[in-house]
């Protein structure tokens, strides 16, 4: 079957078989930071924006994105260079093996753009379903609170955007 | 790994023409929603995939009673940022909702998946307290009780909406689960909804489940605080003939007799918070 949808602001078509998920999809056409970690929906590897919202990629079909926006940590760099949040989580020590890295990233960007200035409490409970076995989540806390300190200050949202009505 | 069983995916626009596709399928065709539950559960026998996206059921909107009419591809998600959802049920909905799986899993699953596909639920527990009705389609339109559709064996259907009736005067709800982890499947859960006028009960509803089930009324805990005031006594009798009637299992999780006993406390900490919201002005 083919599908077509938007990756990372790039009008995408792709000829998948139809029982495909979103994780495979996403992984066929290059974009690997989409991780297959558990591939049931219980470790957040995989988690990509879908319309603006962090999914977990291995428990969607990739039918299911048809006409939609997908955006992946590939989408969060630019060519000036990364993204505040990789930044922030990067110099708070929040990556070790990295393997959890994206998929926490992208569910920080769902939090980021609904809260913009989260609690301790707030951060952890939008990351509940991401898991990390080297940090033990605090650096990577530290990492999203600098991070909406840093996006706070330059009046940046997470698009990269002016923040504002507009 | 993809499902190579599934070889064709098909995207309706309209009920009707999703409901003939499962029906002319026999089992070999299943409703899609979120999809959270099918992909890792998907039945031997499925070849086809109904994908429910393009047929226009995701919306909350008011019914003609005050009540109102959760289009079944609503995601956890839009209903907790919905006000009115949120708020339903003293604030029961919104209280069970930040609590369903991960943020990851309510920006994906849909109410309506959820129904049908009746498992580890948080959610139900609080619909049947709440006397949710369920929308089906099979080729006519037809509404019945959340609890009998649960019940009853269901033919090919499209679930369309679930339904909350308009809210009663001087009722409160609230819900309670036990869980290890915050995103866990709970040990035990619950919700209770009391209905209060002048002064005495005059309706309760008193539904425990656990991990496993979808949960259940237990009408020997209801039965102990119909006709009287709900006082901490009566919250106290109500838990007591919870722990003796819930019925849980035990497993690796917990034991029989630890998830009994949670049943008392999940009936007693729901009465006595129910208590505070009637104080507060009930629903």
């Amino acid at each position: 079957m083919r599908v077509s949808f938007t990756l990372n602001g790039t009008v995408t078509q792709a000829e998948v078989p139809p029982g495909t998920t979103l994780m495979e999809l996403l992984r066929g056409l290059g974009a690997v930071s989409v991780k297959d970690g558990c591939a049931r929906g219980d470790c957040g590897s995989c988690a990509v924006l879908l319309d603006g919202r962090a999914v977990t990629a291995c428990l969607l079909f990739a039918g299911q994105v048809e006409g939609r926006q997908v955006r992946t940590a590939e989408g969060l760099a630019d060519e000036v260079g990364l993204h505040p949040l990789q930044q922030a989580v990067l110099d708070a020590g929040g990556v070790q093996c990295g393997f959890c890295t994206p998929g926490i990233l992208m569910a920080a960007v769902d939090l980021l753009d609904r809260i913009p200035d989260p609690t301790e409490a707030q951060i952890r409970e939008g990351l509940a379903g991401n898991l990390c076995r080297c940090t033990g989540y605090v650096k990577i806390v530290d990492g999203i609170r600098d991070a909406a300190a840093m996006l706070a200050a330059t009046g940046r949202t997470t698009d990269g955007e002016e923040a504002g009505d507009g | 790994m993809p499902l190579t069983q599934i070889e064709q995916y098909h995207r309706p626009t309209d009920v009707d023409a999703a409901w003939h596709l499962v029906r002319d399928g026999g089992g070999a065709a299943v409703l899609l929603g979120g999809g959270t539950d099918l992909v890792v559960r998907c039945p031997p026998a499925v070849t086809a995939l109904v994908d429910l996206s393009e047929v226009g059921l995701r919306y909350v909107e008011h019914s003609d009673d005050g009540g109102l009419r959760l289009g079944a591809m609503s995601t956890f998600t839009d209903l907790l940022e919905h006000p009115e959802v949120a708020a339903y049920g003293t604030g029961a909905v919104g209280e069970m909702l930040a609590q369903v799986g991960s943020v990851l899993h309510r920006n994906s699953a849909t109410i309506g998946g959820h129904v049908v596909r009746s498992r580890l639920s948080d959610v139900l527990p609080v619909l049947l307290a709440l006397d949710a009705t369920v929308a089906v389609y099979t080729g006519e339109h037809a509404e019945l009780p959340l609890a009998n559709y649960l019940e009853g064996e269901q033919g090919p259907h499209v679930v369309t909406e679930v339904r909350l009736p308009p809210p009663i005067p001087g009722a409160a709800a609230a819900f309670v689960r036990f869980t290890r982890t915050t995103f866990d499947h709970s040990i035990v859960n619950g919700c209770c909804r009391v209905d209060v006028a002048e002064g005495a009960v005059v309706a309760a509803r008193v539904v425990v489940g656990e991990s496993s089930t979808v949960g259940r009324r237990l009408s020997a805990a209801e039965d102990a605080l119909v006709g009287a005031p709900l006082t901490s006594e009566a919250v106290a009798a109500a838990a007591d003939a919870a722990r003796r009637t819930a019925d849980l299992h035990g497993d690796w999780i917990a034991s029989a007799a630890y998830r009994q006993h949670l049943a008392g406390v999940t009936v007693e900490r729901c009465l006595t918070t129910v208590i505070d919201r009637l104080q507060g002005g009930g629903a």
